[in-house]
């Protein structure tokens, strides 16, 4: 009896000096002193090319330049950031120092002003606004006229095309100027040969906005308010469905099916940001030297030659008690020539950061685009790009365009005009 | 039975008690052996629950900063929560018919089914049982995430493997997940595929616990097979069509993780694969209206206790 | 073989027998596949799942899956993590529901109908909705970014304390007042009669908590900020990044997650099956 006792008070102890080892101590996070001048900033992502790269700046960079600051970088799901965030912000405890702030995830929570849990950046940035691409940059991430982001990506639209395919078919993809011209050239000859021309996300508002954004669009103003109901946006959800019903786009796969659709040439031609080279090259190497890239085509008279897509801004939040610790990380990843082309080198992301667009590796050729020099298209379509107007209310509304909008058009020929009215009664419900 | 019963009472002798705590420690005891369960109800139940009841009637506005203690800036909305969500809310309404759907899916296809295969799995000499209750639990036990993720490859319309089976029948392929008119149908199969057999085991229980000579006697007295199993066998299995219906319509009213994650954070092609608990989700966090959430977790709470209770009362009516 | 014991309107004569053995095995194939799929999966090369035809098996195997898994990724820290969390719930959430279970099955007191009705109101209140309450409650606590706030708050599971009810309320009265005429405390029965008749009913609670905790995923990811915290279920969802999906490496480690539940299952198949099913029975 008295044996048993003594173990089962031996596992007791084992099993709390365990309990101890293994994270039953609450540590106030975000702030971890080891030595009095220590620093800990601590940065919430959810994405693993954004992570590596941010690792390799703290050991390349950061290290020497400021020894005493450590930088704590986690990584959460992309979709489960934002209730985490959201949790932390609500308790005002466990903040993050920073956080990489997706585009559209920017609105939910600075809908209502003089609350904000983000802390502006303008004073930060200051005079070196002028070194960034703001399209791409900060407007996305300016609300009521305050930064709460800085992105390090210019993201122009760009076309890519297989001129293999062109040249078989005797056609010049270089000639067409505006999207009417491009079309009709395509059309019957690349159908005849099996292949459509672009995939189209049928689920989801991105193509919509990009071509309706191209043409002069917008989906807010500068007040917030929602500027869909326009014969814009109707003339381009018909035009695209005509397209869609002729064969000329096709649906496109959802996830890895794209790039399935894309290896079989079940489409010629794609555009997108430069981030998406990255995903064709990973998701298509075979395809390597058959594509080459133009800017888009215009739509006949005003809109833009491209239109930003995509991206993520690092911001800090209001919570944080090591801002300036915090800024000055931002600004070496963003705001440096040596951080804007560690992340060119690590993401192959063209720097927002102006100063460093005529470093020679940003201008190399590429063997997977036929020797051309990706670099050059990027920095003239930023030049000309368009600004998004982000709206706290983005993502609420967004969400209306796939499922009221996009959907039922695309798919099941809804009117247009109709459709356009229910997403923006409910987003008006719901706002 | 006898002999550990013998050792029990050997061993019970070492512990002698006098006094007070061994005349009233019977009408002491079950508080003492509740309270961890009504300590950790209390606090990590019933508070949260009643805060989030008060959140039911209020709308956020911002936060707070840490330095004013955290917290949410609320404003005082009265019923506008309620009377928004039941009398005008069209998505809250598909959420719900939605859930009915797969209520009624895995009602009528799902039971029938599982009934099915528990009666396989006790006919005499049929083999393959062990493997087949290792195949038939491992959708259980397979977590929600894993699930849905190897559904997105099953499900795809060019390169799944359901459309390759139905392809070998020259079926056309379905846009399982993208086409709102097979969503259901593609989430019941989910459903089917992950809980018919777990459902299984219950109603092999059950079967296992009918008696023999009840049925060998209504044999005797010249009933058929079909007859013995309508009036013997399936009221025997009451108790196991109660828990097995109640558990699945909880859990057809709860479902969230599958719908989720399939439709990539969303609520699949035009609300088709929208469910409460994703409504509520995406009112909470997508748009920061945690008050209007808190008020449609209320809602659903009410509406799964009526199913249940409009469940259990027909199963009163039904006496064996 | 006893007459008696054809069970059933699938009695069978031999091409009876025939068809029910086929039926058996069509459905042991069709839970299986996706199975043996995910598995599959996670040794093909990237891109081979999106291409046609559509095949079980790898055109060619590849371990590269599971070497980026191990390489790129704290899976091992993950797992570690999770294996550590789910074994002191299930531990401690079997005894206090079993004293729960306990309490229902063999004691009178005030309002112990209302306390039961409040277990089986719990089971239908979405977490979500106290998703945010209970995290300002952890904060006070302190336990932000602990141990703590995954394992305490759900730790006494309704679900769980209504399966125990229904087993001890099997076991004999007489048994317990033997026990106590011969002086044992309260506490004594339930440790040296309850506890060990309902043993098997101990192993289906503690299989079904330690899946629900190893598959726990909201909360778990909303309390951890540290990603070395994390448990597999989150660790697993970060490598599904918006950016760069490696399916192959996701459904390594589904395969290599899954893997202990199922061993443990394979193990004590006839308990977990039994014990599960009994609550059911008695309704």
């Amino acid at each position: 009896m008295s044996d048993k006792k003594l173990s089962r008070r031996d596992f007791l102890k084992a099993a709390s000096t365990a309990l101890a080892a293994s994270g039953f101590a609450a540590l106030p996070v975000g702030l971890v002193r080891a030595q009095d001048d220590e620093i800990t900033i601590s940065l919430w992502g959810f994405a693993n090319n954004r992570d590596e790269w941010m690792q390799n700046l703290v050991e390349e960079l950061w290290t020497d330049m400021h020894p005493n600051v450590n930088v704590d970088l986690s990584l959460t799901p992309y979709a489960d950031l934002w209730p985490k965030l959201q949790a932390a912000f609500v308790a005002g405890a466990g903040i993050p120092d920073m956080v990489d702030i997706e585009i559209s995830a920017m609105g939910q929570f600075v809908r209502d002003a003089g609350s904000e849990p983000y802390a502006p950046l303008n004073d930060h940035i200051g005079e070196q606004l002028e070194d960034l691409s703001i399209p791409s940059a900060t407007k996305p991430w300016t609300v009521r006229g305050n930064i709460y982001g800085v992105g390090n990506e210019v993201n122009p639209v760009l076309l890519y095309y297989r001129h293999d395919i062109f040249d078989e078919l005797g056609m010049d993809a270089e000639a067409p100027a505006t999207w009417d011209e491009f079309v009709n050239m395509l059309g019957g000859g690349a159908m005849d040969a099996g292949h459509g021309l672009f995939p189209l996300a049928t689920q989801s508002w991105a193509d919509f906005y990009v071509q309706f954004h191209q043409a002069g669009g917008e989906f807010f103003d500068a007040e917030d308010n929602v500027q869909v109901q326009s014969q814009l946006a109707i003339d381009i959800l018909n035009w695209q469905k005509a397209q869609l019903d002729s064969g000329v786009y096709i649906e496109q796969g959802t996830g890895d099916a794209q790039y399935a659709l894309m290896n079989e040439a079940a489409y010629i031609t794609v555009w997108g940001a430069p981030w998406y080279q990255g995903f064709m090259k990973q998701n298509a190497p075979d395809l390597a030297g058959l594509w080459k890239m133009r800017p888009l085509p215009m739509w006949g008279d005003g809109g833009f030659a491209t239109v930003p897509r995509g991206g993520t801004g690092m911001g800090i939040t209001a919570a944080s008690e090591n801002k300036e610790a915090a800024w000055e990380f931002i600004r070496v990843c963003n705001l440096t020539a040596e951080g804007s082309l560690l992340a060119f080198r690590r993401m192959n992301l063209f720097p927002s950061y102006k100063p460093v667009w005529d470093a020679e590796e940003l201008l190399r050729t590429d063997d997977y685009f036929s020797g051309q020099k990706p670099g050059e298209f990027i920095a003239e379509a930023a030049s000309a790009m368009a600004e998004v107007n982000v709206s706290p209310y983005w993502t609420l509304f967004v969400d209306a365009v796939n499922r009221l909008i996009v959907q039922p058009v695309m798919l099941d020929g809804a009117d247009p005009e109709a459709a356009i009215q229910e997403a923006i009664d409910e987003f008006e419900f719901n706002k | 039975m006898s002999a550990s019963a013998m050792t029990v009472n050997k061993r019970a002798k070492g512990w002698p008690v006098s006094g007070w705590w061994s005349r009233n420690q019977r009408k002491v005891i079950p508080y003492i052996f509740l309270s961890p369960f009504l300590l950790s109800f209390l606090i990590f139940t019933v508070y949260p629950a009643g805060a989030a009841f008060f959140l039911s009637f209020q709308r956020v506005r911002g936060f707070y900063s840490p330095e004013e203690g955290g917290g949410v800036v609320l404003e005082y909305k009265g019923l506008d929560n309620y009377e928004r969500l039941l009398t005008k809310d069209k998505r809250f309404r598909t959420a719900i018919i939605n859930g009915a759907e797969f209520a009624a899916g895995t009602v009528l296809i799902q039971m029938p089914l599982a009934l099915g295969v528990a009666l396989l799995m006790n006919a005499p000499h049929v083999r393959f049982k062990t493997l087949a209750r290792l195949a038939f639990f491992a959708p259980y036990i397979t977590s929600a995430i894993v699930v849905a993720w190897i559904f997105t490859l099953v499900f795809d319309e060019r390169y799944g493997l359901l459309n390759a089976v139905i392809g070998l029948f020259g079926l056309e392929s379905i846009g399982w997940i993208k086409d709102k008119d097979f969503v259901m149908p593609a989430l019941i199969i989910l459903g089917l595929w992950t809980w018919v057999g777990y459902n299984s085991l219950f109603f092999l229980a059950g079967l296992q616990n009918v008696p023999d000579d009840l049925k060998e006697a209504a044999r005797i007295d010249g009933a058929g097979t079909l007859r013995v199993f309508w009036h013997i066998t399936i009221p025997f299995l009451r108790p196991v069509f109660v828990f097995v219906i109640i558990t699945g319509l909880i859990g057809s009213f709860s479902l969230f993780t599958q719908p989720y994650l399939l439709f990539d954070s969303g609520a699949g092609p035009q609300d088709s694969g929208l469910f409460p608990l994703m409504y509520l989700f995406f009112m909470g966090f997508d748009n920061f209206r945690m008050g209007y959430a808190s008020a449609i977790g209320y809602v659903l709470t009410v509406i799964i206790l009526l199913v249940t209770g409009v469940q259990l009362l027909l199963f009163r009516f039904w006496k064996v | 073989m006893r007459k008696g014991k054809r069970g059933g309107p699938l009695a069978g004569s031999r091409p009876n027998l025939m068809f029910m053995n086929t039926a058996v095995l069509f459905g042991v194939l069709v839970s299986a596949i996706p199975f043996i799929y995910m598995i599959t999966a996670s040794f093909r090369q990237q891109g081979e799942l999106y291409s046609l035809p559509v095949t079980i098996m790898p055109r060619e195997w590849h371990g590269h899956n599971y070497v980026k898994l191990f390489n790129d990724t704290n899976f091992i820290i993950w797992y570690g993590n999770t294996i550590f969390t789910a074994g002191i719930r299930t531990v401690l959430g079997v005894y206090f529901a079993a004293l729960a279970g306990a309490a229902f099955a063999k004691y009178e007191f005030r309002f112990k109908r209302f306390c039961f009705f409040l277990v089986l109101a719990t089971l239908t209140l979405p977490f979500h909705v106290i998703l945010i309450p209970l995290f300002l409650l952890m904060r006070d606590f302190g336990w932000i970014d602990t141990y703590w706030a995954v394992i305490i708050p759900g730790i006494v599971g309704a679900f769980n304390i209504f399966l125990m009810r229904q087993y001890i309320e099997a076991v004999p009265d007489e048994l317990m007042d033997a026990a106590r005429i011969d002086g044992a405390s309260e506490i004594g029965i339930f440790h040296r009669i309850i506890i060990p008749l309902v043993r098997p009913a101990l192993g289906v609670v503690a299989i079904l908590t330690f899946v629900n905790t190893w598959n726990d995923f909201l909360w778990p990811l909303v309390v951890l900020h540290d990603d070395t915290k994390y448990l597999l279920s989150i660790g697993i969802a970060t490598m599904d990044g918006p950016y760069d999906v490696e399916i192959g490496a996701i459904m390594a480690a589904s395969f290599l997650s899954t893997l202990p539940i199922l061993i443990v299952f394979v193990l004590m198949q006839r308990q977990i099956i039994a014990g599960l099913t009994q609550g059911a029975i008695r309704g």
